[in-house]
């Protein structure tokens, strides 16, 4: 029973903090830029992104058992490819505004690397419910580097949070129009990858 | 030896799991199909209000946009040269002309309405495109489509809009274009230019017969 504990202590650890996808391995960049100026549009692509990579692990790992590993890799992308298909129909059908937003971005989740990453090095060879596990706090790991970019850039870029104006931001504040703009993706995704690798070696040091 | 070890089961395993998820997603998509192709139709129809002289409730839901298109909305015909009417109590309000091009990435659909002189423009929107977002996507916001219900007209020869750099002046036939979009702008200003020259060389021609 402590062991199982300690498994899922760990893939909830290791997908939010000590190996944060996006601040610890530096994956899933391009998207972390492009869909980052407004939160509404972030928190979905998160909630897609999370999704799929928590279903094809589950998926992965429930069919490596008579996967050959000669093409294991093509069904990892056969099997990301279905659900990211799936979730952009949804988009199309019952969101079409929100289709529109995200762009191509839905369909590029099939090449984001944190998916086919946890496949390889985790789902492959665990049983299902740990990678799932592990697929879903990856993605929320994501997540919540993403949603803290985007905070920043619509607060000080648009003056609003999730469409509604915030209070001082869109009244006395200059709006830094560079926020909304693809270089403040890059100088807000430095900053926050910068403010949490120092508070984790901190913290590492502390120990 | 096991059957995971023979040399056909590799393909066989390819073969039997990608005919079950492709029959799963070719039934799903069956399903949400009719749904898609609504919402295709509504943002056309959406478009063609919007750049049209009618007014439209930013806030107006599919339906009351659907309403409002079958009462005062006609298909092209023989005298309009591929614009649609627009009627209003039984008079004519302007001309909805669409356009489509290639764009930086993919094709760009979009209309451009005209008062009943057929030269003031009344507005421009896009229903389908996949520009940059943030660069060349910035077409579909207000603050560029703007310019375009601000009574420009076309010139009566050459080309009929000329898009200039982003904050240079304007005349009543010039509109800004968008820094950072060269590229979409210049094949916009090209797809636009060449149908209303089109169009204006057709309607003027149907005008006056000799």
């Amino acid at each position: 029973m402590t062991a199982r504990e300690s498994a899922a202590r760990q893939a909830v650890l290791d997908g939010l903090w000590r190996n944060n996808p996006v601040f610890r391995q530096i994956l899933g960049i391009c998207s972390a830029l492009a869909v980052t100026n407004l939160l509404l549009n972030t928190a979905v692509m998160c909630a897609a992104l999370t999704l799929t990579t928590a279903m094809s692990c589950l998926t992965v790992s429930l069919l490596r058992n008579w996967t050959p590993r000669r093409v294991r890799m093509m069904v990892q992308v056969l099997i990301i490819a279905f659900y990211v298909i799936i979730i952009d129909l949804v988009l199309k059908a019952f969101w079409p505004a929100m289709s529109d937003n995200l762009g191509p971005y839905v369909g590029l989740i099939i090449t984001n690397c944190i998916i086919m990453g946890r496949c390889e090095a985790f789902a492959n060879s665990h049983r299902p419910a740990p990678s799932f596990a592990d697929g879903a706090f990856s993605g929320l790991g994501y997540s919540t580097v993403l949603l803290a970019v985007a905070f920043f850039r619509e607060l000080l870029g648009m003056g609003t949070l999730f469409g509604i104006a915030a209070p001082f931001f869109s009244t006395a504040w200059d709006k830094w129009i560079i926020m909304v703009m693809p270089p403040g993706a890059f100088f807000t995704l430095a900053c926050v990858v910068w403010f949490l690798r120092s508070r984790q070696a901190a913290l590492e040091e502390a120990k | 030896m096991k059957l995971r070890d023979r040399t056909w089961y590799p393909v066989a395993y390819m073969f039997v799991v990608t005919a079950a998820f492709s029959v799963v997603l070719v039934g799903f998509s069956r399903v949400t199909r009719e749904r898609v192709e609504a919402n295709r139709l509504l943002a056309f129809e959406r478009a063609v209000l919007q750049a049209s002289s009618l007014s439209v409730a930013p806030d107006a839901s599919g339906p009351e946009l659907h309403a409002l298109y079958a009462r005062s909305v006609r298909d092209p015909d023989a005298g309009s040269a591929g614009a649609y009417r627009v009627i209003e109590n039984g008079s004519l309000r302007g001309y909805v002309l669409p356009f489509e091009g290639r764009g930086f990435w993919d094709v760009i659909k979009g209309v451009i309405g005209l008062a009943p002189d057929r030269r003031t423009i009344t507005g421009i929107s896009f229903y389908a495109q996949r520009e940059t977002p943030g660069l060349g996507a910035e077409i579909v916001k207000p603050r560029f489509r703007a310019q375009f219900t601000g009574g420009k007209r076309m010139a009566e020869e050459g080309e009929p809009l000329v898009f200039k750099l982003e904050n240079e002046p304007t005349g009543p036939t010039e509109v800004n274009a968008i820094t950072g979009a060269s590229q979409t702008c210049a094949r916009l200003e090209r797809i636009v230019n060449d149908r209303l020259a089109e169009w204006r060389e057709a309607m003027d021609k149907a005008e006056s017969p000799e």
